[in-house]
């Protein structure tokens, strides 16, 4: 059994959505498959929270979605809670990583791994989609925790949801609407992984 | 013998994919008339069935300028009837945002100007060819049906 920590902002509309699609679609799979979720949500997802709670040495796996920038990761009211040069390395020793953010692929992520994050996933554009499906989306990038959960590699989490990204294009473009599928293909081709590039960590690494 | 049941959800299927077929070609039609590009002069838009067009001497993609990607996605984005995105964090992103973040050229604006870039070569790709059949829409359906349930 692993310890997933996930942090997840609820300060504007859109990351509400995202917790929401979260909290029904993702965490409850981590708990199938036998792992224990502990969650900082709503006035807990701060940089003192999840400070404390990266400390425990038990944690194997922090998941978040919220705002983010090229070097930041934010939380309530969009305030930093994993900034470049501004954590503990022992925070993210030996941890998979994984923000459903906008940006933070840029520079967090590497900088994690190079303190001791196994694998970091997380995206190198802004994270923006069509409201009228925001499932569509979301339902490509949990297939990184779902795999994750299921006892997959790094590599193998990338590739499932590579694949997810993929076979739904093809199919709303099947159907006449590029626009969605450019939507979809730009957020698979800008999702950084361990198998896009080492800096981004270890594609053996798992929860296993 | 075939159940009623299995009777009305075949029936069900085939209107859905006629009705996929009739939304395909209405959006070609749209995607057709959306500026796609530039006439060769470089001054005035292309739609995409005139870049489509080989008798039709135009500039588009690659052969384009910053400025006239940018341009061109602005258009685009003011003729979309309904414009609304979600961004992680930003919120809701309306039509008069976008275009004024394409236009300042942030990040967004950047991120959007690489969308409708994109969606002008899938839209080629996908409205150079016939109407999907009936049978492959149904295809589809279920495909798309089994990604939403899966």
């Amino acid at each position: 059994m692993s310890i997933i920590l996930a942090i997840d902002s609820t300060s504007d509309d859109t990351v509400e959505v995202c917790e929401a699609f979260r909290a029904d679609e993702v965490y409850p799979a981590f708990g199938t498959a036998g792992h224990e979720v502990r969650r900082l949500v709503n006035g807990t997802s701060t940089r003192p929270a999840l400070a404390q709670a990266l400390s425990k040495a038990d944690v194997d796996m922090l998941s978040g979605s919220g705002h983010g920038l090229p070097d930041t990761f934010t939380g309530e009211s969009k305030a930093p809670v994993l900034k470049v040069g501004q954590y503990e390395a022992a925070e993210v020793k030996d941890k998979i990583v994984h923000l459903l953010a906008c940006l933070a692929g840029q520079e967090l992520g590497a900088d994690l791994v190079s303190n001791g994050c196994r694998a970091f996933f997380g995206y190198q554009i802004e994270f923006a989609f069509p409201l009228a499906a925001p499932h569509f989306f979301l339902r490509c990038d949990a297939e990184i925790d779902l795999a994750l959960a299921e006892g997959a590699t790094a590599g193998q989490a990338y590739q499932r949801a590579f694949a997810e990204y993929t076979s739904r294009a093809l199919a709303v473009q099947q159907l006449g609407q590029p626009h969605m599928a450019a939507f979809l293909l730009l957020l698979r081709d800008n999702l950084v992984a361990p198998t896009v590039d080492a800096k981004w960590g270890d594609h053996n690494a798992s929860l296993t | 013998m075939v159940k009623a049941s299995t009777a009305r959800r075949r029936t069900a299927s085939a209107a859905a994919a006629a009705k996929q077929q009739r939304a395909w070609k209405r959006r070609r039609r749209k995607h057709m008339a959306l500026p796609a590009g530039f006439q060769s002069g470089g001054r005035r838009y292309a739609t995409l069935a005139e870049v489509m067009d080989p008798a039709c001497p135009t500039m588009d993609g690659a052969d384009l300028s910053e400025e006239q990607l940018a341009r061109l996605t602005v258009t685009r984005i003011r003729r979309q009837k309904t414009f609304v995105l979600g961004l992680l964090g930003g919120g809701t992103i309306s039509k008069r945002r976008a275009i004024a973040e394409v236009r300042s050229g942030s990040m967004l604006g950047r991120f959007l100007i690489e969308v409708e870039a994109r969606t002008i070569a899938l839209a080629r790709e996908t409205f150079s060819a016939r109407p999907p059949s009936l049978k492959s829409l149904k295809a589809t359906n279920q495909a798309i049906e089994g990604l939403r349930r899966a």
